[in-house]
């Protein structure tokens, strides 16, 4: 069942003399012989399809009808259904969605037993209860992005329900726990080079690596953007929430640093501890040196010029243009804030807008000019 | 000499591990949902709905015979129901002893207020008649023996000043 397009392309190489007679003829057999039968296996599945998507309606349209336990056992079945394929069948895509029908049974049950709890608590268990398997079966981006982002909006409603339940006598345990619950996911980063040693998978533990690092540069970028205000002059709950905040960040990348450092001892591995080293410096310096623009600005750009720095080292080309374009942000930012009356007259805004054209320009040209080449995902930089 | 392999052994543990952890939770959810005995308590309307989570009615206790302000009730350790249940007779702010206590819980709604779903095609009628002065919506609840209150459904009938007036 040669399409016709190709029957003619086989005539036309034929005639060109590309290919003798005799060739285009086993071409034609061998094509006729390995046919699939696209079109009856379109229609089979539409009908499949069909039958599937009638059954959910029928479904949906009588959920309210339908006893809780009954929905739940559903609900149950189905996940039973993705872990028994899971025992023959490795797919990211299968892991992703048995994850979310684990991540909604907590609120079916939640629905049907009228039952209420903080959020952080069924996004724990399910973390507790799903993540061995994910971290163990995962392959691409679907199943890291799962997990990194599940972990990271646990801590933060955790985070957030500390900082509700505050109590300013306890500013320091609070600043601490908030803070050390925000940063852990950087501890992932050890974990993962420990992993790629050893594992068959090393390209889902290296995305794992990166979104560590970047969930770390976050945090440090954080403390910078915050250092506008100076947390030392300020009076107690504060002056101790911020300090205790900083130092428990700045612990967690410390313990990163030297668990990476112990882990990997060759030389090109010894950019990553370095990397997570100086982030943990950002945190006690933003606190140290807080409460100007100029200060502000010089900790982010300062920050993002030793990250730029690392990134072309690893030859890691998308942060070294990450880093460059949020370093000319943050500078046309800072000029309007050092110099916001610019706006009100017409002079000041023809001076603003050359001085950002100025650095989108600069900016431009040192990301394209200096950017290590693409390639040299195989290498083992920055996660 | 057919050891298991450490391996596989492992690789079967991290895929019952959902099974069993989700199985063993619902088994605790559902053997607590039994317990307890239920109560009725007249409540009122509350806005605003809690749109993160769906379609939950959200709702203020009228405790019968508790003249407590909100800020009373926000710090309270809990409250005791006098009566037979279904029926309360009176509430009183928990001190000591008590057959029924309703104790305060940091995760729920707290003793003011409370929410309840309800399936999508019923939230907005039932809204409609809770904000309706004339009607009276009583809320049936369940009160396990820790103290926690489970809200099962809210009925809504006509108030009884109304009902006298129109016979």
């Amino acid at each position: 069942m040669l399409q016709a397009m190709s029957l003619r392309k086989l005539k036309a190489w034929e005639d060109a003399g590309l290919i003798d007679a005799a060739t285009h003829a086993r071409i034609r057999d061998w094509e006729a012989a390995h046919a699939r039968p696209y079109a009856l296996r379109a229609v089979i599945g539409l009908a499949v399809l069909a039958i599937g998507l009638g059954i959910v309606s029928v479904v949906a349209a009588h959920w309210a009808e339908i006893p809780g336990e009954i929905r739940l056992t559903l609900h149950f079945t189905l996940i039973l259904g993705c872990l028994a394929a899971l025992v023959r069948v490795d797919h990211d895509a299968l892991l992703f969605v048995l994850g979310v029908l684990g991540l909604t049974f907590f609120g079916h049950l939640g629905q049907v037993y009228q039952t209420s709890s903080p959020l952080y608590v069924p996004l724990g268990l399910w973390l507790l209860l799903f993540s061995p398997l994910l971290l163990a079966r995962g392959r691409g981006w679907l199943i890291v992005l799962l997990f990194f982002a599940t972990l990271v909006l646990t801590l933060l409603v955790y985070a957030g329900e500390l900082l509700d339940r505050a109590d300013p006598a306890e500013a320091w345990r609070t600043g601490a726990r908030t803070a050390l619950a925000l940063a852990s996911p950087a501890l992932i980063a050890p974990l993962a080079a420990w992993a790629c040693a050893r594992s068959d998978r090393p390209g889902f533990w290296r995305r794992l690596a990166r979104l560590a690092l970047g969930w770390s540069a976050t945090l440090a970028s954080a403390a910078a953007a915050a250092s506008l205000a100076s947390f030392r002059t300020q009076p107690d709950p504060e002056w101790s929430l911020s300090l205790a905040a900083a130092l428990a960040v700045s612990t967690t990348l410390v313990v990163a640093a030297a668990v990476l450092r112990r882990l990997r001892s060759d030389a090109q591995a010894r950019l990553e501890p370095t990397v997570f080293a100086g982030l943990a410096v950002v945190p006690p310096l933003a606190w140290l040196l807080g409460g100007s623009e100029v200060v502000a600005a010089l900790l982010f750009m300062g920050l993002w010029a030793g990250l730029a720095l690392a990134a072309l080292h690893a030859g890691w080309r998308e942060a070294f243009q990450l880093a460059v374009a949020l370093i000319a942000l943050r500078l046309v930012i800072l000029s309007f804030e050092l110099a916001g009356d610019l706006l009100t007259s017409g002079a000041g805004l023809i001076l603003s807008g050359l001085l950002i054209l100025g650095v989108v320009w600069a900016a431009l040209r040192v990301a394209r000019r200096f950017a290590p080449q693409a390639p040299g995902r195989g290498e083992a930089g920055p996660g | 000499m057919n050891h298991p392999n450490p391996r596989a052994l492992l690789r079967a543990l991290v895929l019952a591990l959902p099974l069993l952890g989700l199985g063993a939770i619902w088994a605790i959810v559902h053997t607590r949902a039994q317990q307890g005995v239920e109560w009725d308590v007249p409540v009122r309307g509350y806005d605003p709905r809690d749109l993160l989570r769906g379609h939950y009615i959200v709702y203020r206790y009228d405790w019968p015979g508790l003249d407590a302000g909100p800020a009373l009730l926000a710090t309270a350790r809990g409250l005791c129901l006098h009566g037979e249940p279904p029926r309360i007779e009176r509430v009183a702010i928990l001190e000591g002893a008590c057959t029924h206590p309703v104790r305060a819980t940091e995760a729920g709604s707290g003793l003011a207020t409370g929410r309840l779903y309800v399936p999508q095609s019923q939230a907005a009628p039932l809204e409609r008649q809770l904000a309706d002065d004339s009607r009276r919506a009583i809320l049936r609840f369940r009160l396990r023996p820790d103290g926690h209150l489970m809200p099962l459904r809210i009925t809504v009938e006509p108030a009884a000043g109304t009902r006298s007036a129109q016979p």
